[in-house]
């Protein structure tokens, strides 16, 4: 019982990091399975917004490098 | 009724069971191949093994030794579910779909890679996001190649711009415009394959790190990371080459 509540706290504390990566992991599955089950091209929509899609993350925190140091 | 029998009995019903599901709509052929094919590898197993149902132990038995797992009543449909549901969840997540007449198999197979890099950088470089100096310190050769990822490079839009990205939507963008280029006649399979190779060496090797990051204490030898010359799809050749074909 005193290990399960020692561990608590590092359980709150990765909790919202476990949660990004589940969502990411979530959307990597669904691309496997969207990519499997996919049997014609592209349309031009769809095109459209897998450009928009990329250039959309461009302003994402992830894509961001290091601040240089100083 | 014997072993064969039973396989030949039940691989009737799933035929009759997956016609019909799909010809309701419920997911297509494909589709309940996979599962027909898991639940049938299933009963083989079962039958080959000769589970049989363990008789019930009496009150007053003595346990001489451990049961094995195949001894054990609980532990059969424990298993076989979790292998059930294992089987299941695989045929649906993945369900291979055929090529449709007149799809461009080097096109859908260049579309398969784009669906799936992308969520692939995404999950590496949010990984690496949530705790930067802790990969930096801990797991350096990580954190640099997610830094790799990062670097904005140059790359020509499909109207024709010019913008600096970062190299992870940089490849994907190239990859992209040769695939453009390639159905409209104005680049060879060759280069779709170069830049295709590119980008699977770019999520083959996030692939490798998520695994290591995440089950593994920080590796002393890491992957050399991509030398800039595997990143030499001319795409501003391309671009140019576009432009002058759309005026």
């Amino acid at each position: 019982m005193n290990a399960a509540l020692a561990l608590l706290p590092s359980v709150l504390q990765y909790l919202p990091a476990i949660e990004t990566g589940a969502e990411h992991l979530w959307a990597w599955v669904e691309s496997l399975r969207t990519a499997a089950q996919q049997s014609s091209e592209w349309t031009t929509d769809q095109e459209t917004q897998y450009q928009q899609a990329l250039l959309a993350r461009t302003g994402s925190s992830a894509y961001q490098p290091d601040a240089p140091k100083a | 009724m014997n072993n064969d029998q039973l396989i030949n009995l039940v691989q009737t019903i799933l035929k009759l069971v997956a016609g019909a599901l799909a010809a309701k709509g419920l997911g297509d052929s494909s589709l309940w191949e996979g599962i027909s094919g898991g639940i049938l590898a299933l009963v083989t197993w079962y039958a080959s093994h000769k589970w049989n149902a363990t008789p019930a132990s009496s009150p007053t038995a003595v346990i001489t030794s451990a049961p094995t797992s195949s001894q054990s009543g609980f532990a059969r449909p424990a298993v076989l579910f979790v292998l059930a549901s294992f089987c299941l969840i695989l045929a649906a997540m993945i369900g291979c779909a055929h090529l449709q007449p007149g799809a461009d198999p080097v096109v859908v197979n260049v579309e398969r890679v784009q669906t799936v890099a992308a969520p692939t950088f995404d999950l590496v470089l949010s990984t690496d996001d949530t705790a930067r100096p802790l990969w930096a310190q801990k797991a350096p050769a990580f954190h640099d190649f997610c830094e790799w990822l990062r670097q904005p490079q140059t790359v020509g839009l499909a109207n024709g711009a010019a913008t600096n990205v970062p190299r992870a939507i940089a490849l994907q963008l190239n990859l992209d415009n040769v695939k453009l280029a390639y159905k409209s006649g104005r680049a060879g399979s060759n280069d779709v394959f170069t830049a295709l190779a590119t980008l699977n060496s770019a999520i083959q090797q996030a692939n490798a790190w998520l695994i290591v990051v995440t089950n593994a204490p920080p590796p002393a030898s890491a992957p050399a990371p991509l030398p800039p010359s595997a990143f030499n799809v001319d795409s501003e050749r391309i671009a140019v080459e576009m432009n002058s074909t759309d005026h």
